[in-house]
């Protein structure tokens, strides 16, 4: 079993625990009245998340060969359960929870692990005959096309852009021809063009990232003020928990900014320091992928790594204002109880892989 | 099936992907907090932080003797944080009432889309502590000053107003600003984005600095005395403006500047602009035959004439296209100009003119300082008007050699007089006189400045001789002061409006220089518009008179004279008011006529209801008495009744001081301390009313019987 993953992932949530008290305590002592509530269900969502992930190590990843179909039926079930009114909880405008008794869980989460588990079960069978375009692309297309577009409907742009973006990955990994992936792009162009200018937001965030400065009041605020945090961290940053910026003035201080926040307190050397532990995560987990036993084994590896490590780079990358900001959160980091379950899931896989390591 | 090597191979192409994507952000992030860290980090905290004005405490106006005019009171200002407004509507219900502000406008204020929100500033100390009481949440105070003008309408025109923020609009207060501003202070503060104070945030103060004390060459008193006897002036004569200067002539120190119509200083926003305005130094008047000193003294200076110049004034004097007359259409026949000035001979002053030519005359114009601005510390000084002089007809030329055509500011005109009292140097008028700072020490001094030497002191002196005739023997004799020698010049022109001459309509006046033989007051009585009689030698005259009197008083100037004043209501004669309530107003009239006084009627009633001043108060003959038929009596100020004070005790300058704070005039025999006086005191009177006090000897006179100057360095 690959403990350096074991290792980067608890010190993953670590920080991620940390940060998320120290982001959250004002909004959650003004609104809620008490400084600890981020902080107490965040960890809560670690305990369980910790015992899927050593659940999942123990479960013989071929089993999830067999599950990755009915799994992805059950999924897509779940997708369209959400989206209709009076069954998904709307929250902020959109309807992305399904609650369970007192739980409630995001299908779209879990949507991550079943596709990629899915896709890594349709392209292990077709090693050997991925240039044939038919049994190839369709079934591609249509799984994560039909996910994608429940996912839309929630709305919740950030996941479709990661799934989309993994399962691209996956089709790469597998051995798919590269014209194939050069013309699915130039297809995909289109779609997101209008998905851009279909919704107003989409447009100004696209705007505002464009130039941030135009409209700061507005659509440029949340990127301003992220600058204005990471800027102020400097290379040792003010202090844990010395923080100005989450004073509201930073949004989603504690889930999609949270590395924000990290950057302002813990400066340049925190951020770098967990661009390293999610590199180190992408060597540990591409390394299960490369001496997986199967190629089954190898591209769900590939795929689970990827999904995770591309959350990263994308949240990072809107974080520094290098992207258009999304709405990706950072994997073990920002608060959110089903990505932290999903993830640590994922890792579970992915160390019950690295047990069956060709050496 | 164990995976090939093209996917192996594959696999590491993604990982090279990634870690250059790792790559490109830790860049970014090396660009984003190592090299633009601190000018972001700059930017962060002027967007959180928030700088709290803390104002300065502005510096008081006081006069020459410290007596305060203006000063700066501690206030409160209410201020609201709209996020942490629990309940708006029922705050906005309570603020409104105790602010007497309305319902929606505290509303909106409190619900304004801002972190912070004034709902008023400087509120009454009242509604504060009542504020403070209810102890709304999101309510909050902050301390600022408030200017208060402590004597209300005196000096208001020279005094001019402050802003709520501490800026000088008008006046002094604006000339002044940078003075008594002082210099504000910070809070700073480091705010959330909700507008509340971050926790050990940064905090920095920077204490305000105070205004400095600016003390002025008003002198309190003198301004009393001057405001008193313009507004009785004003009442008498109904007329549209008035204006009463008084300058040291040896200094060019402004001891008081009257101005009519006023305002109060404290309630400046109910008075329109106009009335705000200090006229005596941005309009300018036809000043007439108080002009005629000036036209002398050159004439004189330039040796084309001097008192015993003989004259023939045949009633007239022709100019291409024009002849002149005398007010009376009379000629003086064979006479001297000494005569014509004691006269007020237009014929001899015009043809003075024309004999002395346009070039020479100009040159004195520019010389007293007429065509130019005289440089006052008072804002939006005006400058004198006259016709072009390159285009100044013979007409114009021998008009303005008694006063008409050209117009000057009254500051001007007793700026010019003032030189023919300061054996002809021309000094620069001034207001302002020292700048203390907050122990009281003087860090500035305003020193008389001198201009020039416009005739020499032998033209003045002639001039001053020529001046002290024309109150002894010719049209001033109402401006005679017992115990004193005074020279001056009535003054009576026609109104000029849009360059032409209005019929009908006049500005009296009187400029006087007094003691004539050892100058120490220059006095200008300019009365606007009076209705019924407009001579200046009946309307202004006898305003000099009394304002001299006083002031002579109080200054305690020697009386060098044992003259009898030839006419005109000084020396005063207090007589009773007799009851006229109840009769017929054709009545009452004829009874106030007989015992005296002035009868002015309101109302169109068969009978009188009330009476103003009262039944057996005793006042000057000649005083206004107002009458009501029917109703109330309307539009008399009610600070017109005061309290006589107690004087016992006092001194001549103290009981005139005494006095005057109150509105009364003091009538005093004898020298030494008050040992009697009459009205007793604690009684109600009308403002002017005299007060007769008896004076006796001390045991031990005082060592210094001279000074006592106000006036002196």
């Amino acid at each position: 079993m690959d403990l350096n993953l074991v290792a980067v992932v608890m010190i993953l949530l670590a920080i991620g625990l940390l940060m998320v008290f120290s982001a959250s305590f004002v909004r959650a002592q003004q609104s809620l009245g008490d400084p600890y509530y981020y902080l107490k269900r965040q960890a809560l969502w670690a305990v369980v998340g910790l015992a899927v992930m050593g659940l999942a190590s123990q479960v013989q990843y071929w089993h999830w060969r067999a599950l990755a179909r009915p799994l992805m039926y059950a999924t897509l079930a779940a997708l369209v359960l959400v989206v209709l009114p009076g069954v998904g909880q709307l929250e902020g405008g959109a309807r992305r929870w399904l609650g369970i008794g007192p739980l409630s869980f995001q299908p779209s989460e879990v949507a991550k692990v079943t596709l990629v588990a899915f896709l890594a079960h349709h392209f292990a069978r077709l090693q050997g005959r991925m240039n044939r375009v038919g049994p190839v692309l369709l079934p591609f297309l249509a799984v994560v096309g039909v996910t994608a577009f429940l996912i839309m409907l929630q709305p919740d742009l950030g996941t479709v852009v990661a799934i989309g973006a993994t399962a691209m990955v996956l089709l790469f990994v597998a051995g798919a021809p590269l014209a194939y992936l050069a013309g699915l792009g130039l297809a995909a162009v289109p779609v997101v063009a209008y998905l851009i200018f279909s919704e107003e937001y989409r447009m100004r965030r696209i705007l505002a990232f464009l130039n941030p400065e135009a409209d700061p009041q507005d659509a440029g605020y949340q990127i301003i003020q992220s600058l204005y945090a990471l800027g102020s961290g400097g290379l040792f940053g003010v202090g844990f928990f010395e923080g100005r910026q989450k004073f509201f003035y930073l949004p989603a201080q504690h889930t999609d900014f949270i590395y924000a926040v990290l950057g302002e307190e813990l400066g340049f050397l925190g951020t770098v320091t967990v661009v390293l532990l999610f590199a180190v995560l992408a060597w540990r987990g591409y390394r299960i992928a490369a001496v997986a036993p199967d190629a089954f084994a190898s591209l769900l590896a590939a795929g689970l790594t990827t999904m995770i490590v591309l959350q990263a780079v994308i949240n990072m990358g809107v974080v520094t204002a290098s992207l258009p900001v999304t709405g990706i959160s950072l994997p073990f980091v920002s608060y959110g109880g089903s990505s932290l379950v999903v993830s640590l899931g994922a890792v579970g896989i992915l160390l019950n892989i690295s047990k069956h390591a060709q050496g | 099936m164990i995976p090939g090597v093209g996917l192996r191979r594959r696999i590491l192409v993604l990982f090279l992907g990634m870690v250059l994507a790792f790559c490109g952000l830790t860049g970014r992030l090396a660009y984003l907090q190592l090299v633009r860290g601190n000018q972001l980090q700059a930017e962060a905290r002027e967007n959180r932080l928030w700088d709290v004005a803390v104002q300065p405490r502005r510096g008081a106006i006081v006069d020459r003797s410290g007596r305060e005019l203006a000063i700066s009171v501690h206030a409160d200002s209410v201020y609201a944080v709209p996020g942490e407004v629990t309940d708006p509507e029922s705050t906005a219900r309570q603020l409104a009432e105790i602010l007497g502000m309305s319902y929606v406008d505290v509303y909106q204020r409190l619900t304004k889309a801002a972190s912070f929100s004034w709902i008023q500033r400087k509120v009454p100390d009242e509604a504060a502590q009542q504020i403070r009481a209810l102890d709304l949440p999101g309510i909050y105070f902050t301390q600022e000053s408030r200017r208060l003008y402590p004597k209300g309408e005196l000096a208001a025109h020279v005094l001019g107003i402050a802003g709520i923020d501490n800026q000088g609009l008008e006046g002094i207060e604006l000339v002044y600003d940078e003075v008594l501003a002082g210099v504000q202070g910070w809070i700073r503060v480091e705010y959330d984005a909700r507008g509340r104070e971050i926790p050990f945030a940064v905090q920095h103060y920077v204490e305000p600095q105070d205004g400095h004390t600016l003390e002025l060459t008003i002198d309190e008193t003198i301004q009393y005395i001057a405001e008193r006897e313009l507004d009785r002036a004003m009442l008498a004569h109904q007329a549209e403006a008035g204006y009463v200067l008084v300058m040291d002539p040896r200094t060019g120190e402004l001891l008081a500047m009257a101005v009519r119509p006023t305002f109060d200083p404290n309630r400046f926003a109910q008075y329109p602009l106009e009335i705000r305005r200090n006229r005596a130094v941005s309009d300018t008047l036809p000043p007439g035959s108080a002009f005629k000193p000036l036209t002398a003294a050159a004439a004189i200076e330039e040796g084309l004439v001097s008192p015993d110049t003989a004259f023939y004034d045949p009633g007239y004097f022709r100019v291409p296209g024009h002849t002149i007359h005398n007010w009376n259409r009379q000629g003086l026949g064979a006479t001297t100009f000494a005569e014509g000035f004691e006269q007020s001979a237009n014929t001899i002053f015009a043809r003075v003119a024309v004999d002395l030519g346009a070039e020479t005359f100009y040159r004195y114009l520019d010389a007293f300082g007429l065509t130019g601005r005289t440089g006052v510390d008072l804002p939006g000084e005006a400058a004198g008007i006259f016709p072009p002089r390159s285009q100044a007809r013979t007409v114009d030329i021998a008009v303005m050699g008694f006063g008409q055509t050209l117009t000057v500011t009254p500051l001007q005109m007793i700026t010019a007089i003032s030189a023919i009292a300061n054996d002809g140097v021309l000094m620069k008028p001034h207001i302002a006189r020292a700048v203390r700072n907050a122990d009281g020490e003087v860090i500035r001094t305003f020193d008389p400045q001198p201009v020039r030497q416009v005739v020499s002191a032998e033209t003045a002196r002639t001039v001053r001789a020529l001046m002290e005739r024309v109150v002894t023997n010719g049209t001033g004799t109402r401006a005679q002061v017992e115990g004193y020698r005074v020279g001056g010049k009535t003054g009576t022109s026609q109104k000029v409006v849009e360059g032409r001459l209005v019929p009908g309509r006049y500005i009296s006046s009187f400029i006087g220089i007094v003691p004539v033989d050892d100058p120490r007051l220059v006095i200008y009585v300019v009365i606007d518009e009076p209705k019924g009689i407009y001579y200046g030698s009946w309307v202004a005259a006898p305003v000099f008179a009394r304002v001299a009197r006083d002031v002579l008083h109080y200054l305690q100037v020697p009386a060098t004279e044992q003259n009898e004043v030839a006419d005109g209501p000084p020396p005063p004669d207090p007589a009773l008011v007799p009851n006229v309530v109840n009769l017929s107003v054709d009545e009452a009239v004829q009874i106030l006529r007989y015992a005296g006084f002035v009868p002015r009627v309101q109302g169109e009633g068969p009978q009188v209801t009330a009476q103003f001043p009262g039944a057996g108060v005793r006042v000057v003959a000649g005083t206004t008495v107002v009458v009501a038929a029917g109703g109330e009596i309307q539009g008399v100020d009610r600070q017109a009744v005061v309290t006589v004070p107690d004087l016992a005790g006092l001194d001549r300058r103290g009981a005139a001081e005494r006095l005057a704070e109150v509105g009364l005039r003091l009538d005093p025999h004898g020298d030494g301390t008050a040992v009697a006086q009459d009205p007793e005191p604690g009684r109600r009177v009308p403002a002017g009313t005299f007060v007769r006090v008896e004076f006796e000897p001390e045991d031990e006179p005082p060592a210094e019987a001279e000074d006592g100057s106000a006036t002196g360095p």
